[in-house]
C-alpha cells in the first residue's frame, strides 16, 4: 500500500468517525462538521505528511484555502458570541 | 497527476453535493455539515490527485540509462560484442560479469578485469539482504514486497535451469525493461546467485508488456 493510500484512508476513516458522533449528539451546526475534517486533515497531514509525492505548490494552495476557511468559521463564531443577532452565513451554517 | 485519486475526489465531491441538497430540502443541518465533511475530502484527494507525481523516478531511469550506456560501449570497446551475463556470489558484494568466454574469475575485479586472456566488464553490487530461504520466496519478498516492482513472480526449475516469470511489472518502471543489463535482471540474478551461493548465467531474456521471463543456468 502507498503512502498516499494510507495518508486518505486514515483522513477518511477519521473523519467518518467524527461525522457519525457529531450526529449522534445531535449537531445541527455545519461550521462544526467542516472544522473537524479540517482539522483532520492537518492533523493526519502533520503525522503521516505526504509532501515528497505532491507538487509542493498544490499542496500550499490546499492548506492555505483550507486554513483561511477555518479563519471563516472561527471569525463567523465569534461574530455571532458579540453579536447574537441573526447573521447572512446561518442560512449556510445552521445559525 | 494520479487519475484514481481524481476520480475518487469528483465522485465524492458529486456525493457530497447530492447530500447537501437533499440535507437542504429537508431542513437537515446534520445532513448538510456531514456533506460539507465528506466535500472536504473529496477535494483533498482531488486536489492532491492532480497534484501527484511518481517520487523521483524519472531522474533515476536518466541515470540509469546514462550508466548502461557507458558500461555498453566499454564493453563494446574489449570487443565483447557477444557476451554472456553471469552473476557471481562474493563476500559482501555479488558481482555481474559480461563475459566472452566460459571460464569464470576465481577473483572478481570490478569494472575491467582479465580472465585468461578474455576480458570482462564487472559491476559490483552490493549483497540484497532476504531472510527468506528458497529462490522463489527470496524473489517474492524483494521483488513483489520490499520493492513493488511486480506483483507477482513465478518460479519453475528444471534440473539446473531456473525459469523466472515476473508478471505485473509497475507502469512506472516499465521503461527499465531494456536489453541487455534491465536493472530487473540484475537484481533477479542478483538474489538467485546470493540465495543459493553459486554463479549463474543469463541465458535468455524476454520482455513484452509488463511481464519478463528469464532463464538461468546455475553454473556448478
Amino acid at each position: 500500500m502507498r503512502r498516499y493510500e494510507v495518508y486518505l484512508l486514515v483522513m477518511a476513516l477519521l473523519i467518518s468517525l467524527f461525522n457519525t458522533a457529531l450526529v449522534l449528539l445531535n449537531e445541527r451546526r455545519v461550521d462544526a462538521y467542516i472544522s473537524i475534517a479540517i482539522l483532520i486533515y492537518f492533523i493526519v497531514t502533520a503525522i503521516l505528511g505526504t509532501a515528497l509525492e505532491f507538487h509542493v505548490h498544490t499542496y500550499r494552495l490546499l492548506s492555505l484555502a483550507l486554513i483561511l476557511l477555518f479563519l471563516a468559521i472561527v471569525a463567523y463564531r465569534i461574530w455571532k458570541v458579540l453579536h447574537p443577532g441573526p447573521h447572512p452565513l446561518d442560512v449556510v451554517f445552521g445559525g | 497527476m494520479e487519475f484514481r485519486l481524481v476520480v475518487i475526489g469528483l465522485n465524492v465531491i458529486a456525493i457530497a453535493i447530492i447530500l447537501s441538497v437533499v440535507g437542504w430540502v429537508n431542513n437537515s443541518y446534520s445532513l448538510i455539515g456531514v456533506a460539507f465533511s465528506i466535500m472536504v475530502f473529496g477535494i483533498v484527494s482531488l486536489v492532491l490527485g492532480l497534484g501527484y507525481r511518481a517520487p523521483g523516478i524519472e531522474f533515476l531511469k536518466i541515470f540509469y540509462d546514462s550508466m548502461r550506456s557507458a558500461i555498453m560501449k566499454l564493453a563494446e570497446d574489449l570487443h565483447l560484442a557477444n557476451h554472456k551475463i553471469y552473476a557471481l556470489p562474493g563476500d559482501d558484494y555479488v558481482y555481474i560479469v559480461l563475459l566472452r568466454g566460459t571460464k569464470l574469475p576465481s577473483k572478481v575485479e570490478p569494472v575491467i578485469g582479465m580472465v585468461g586472456d578474455e576480458p570482462y566488464v564487472a559491476l559490483q553490487i552490493p549483497s540484497v539482504q532476504t531472510l527468506r530461504e528458497g529462490v522463489n520466496e527470496a524473489l517474492n519478498d524483494i521483488l513483489v514486497d520490499r520493492y513493488a516492482i511486480a506483483s507477482s513472480i513465478r518460479v519453475s526449475q528444471l534440473d539446473n535451469v531456473y525459469r523466472v516469470r515476473v508478471s505485473g511489472i509497475s507502469s512506472d518502471i516499465r521503461d527499465l525493461l531494456v536489453k541487455p543489463l534491465s536493472p530487473i535482471s540484475i537484481l533477479i540474478l542478483t538474489t538467485i546467485t546470493q540465495v543459493i551461493g553459486k554463479p549463474v548465467l543469463l541465458l535468455n531474456e524476454q520482455a513484452n508488456d509488463g511481464e519478463l521471463q528469464l532463464e538461468i543456468k546455475v553454473i556448478e
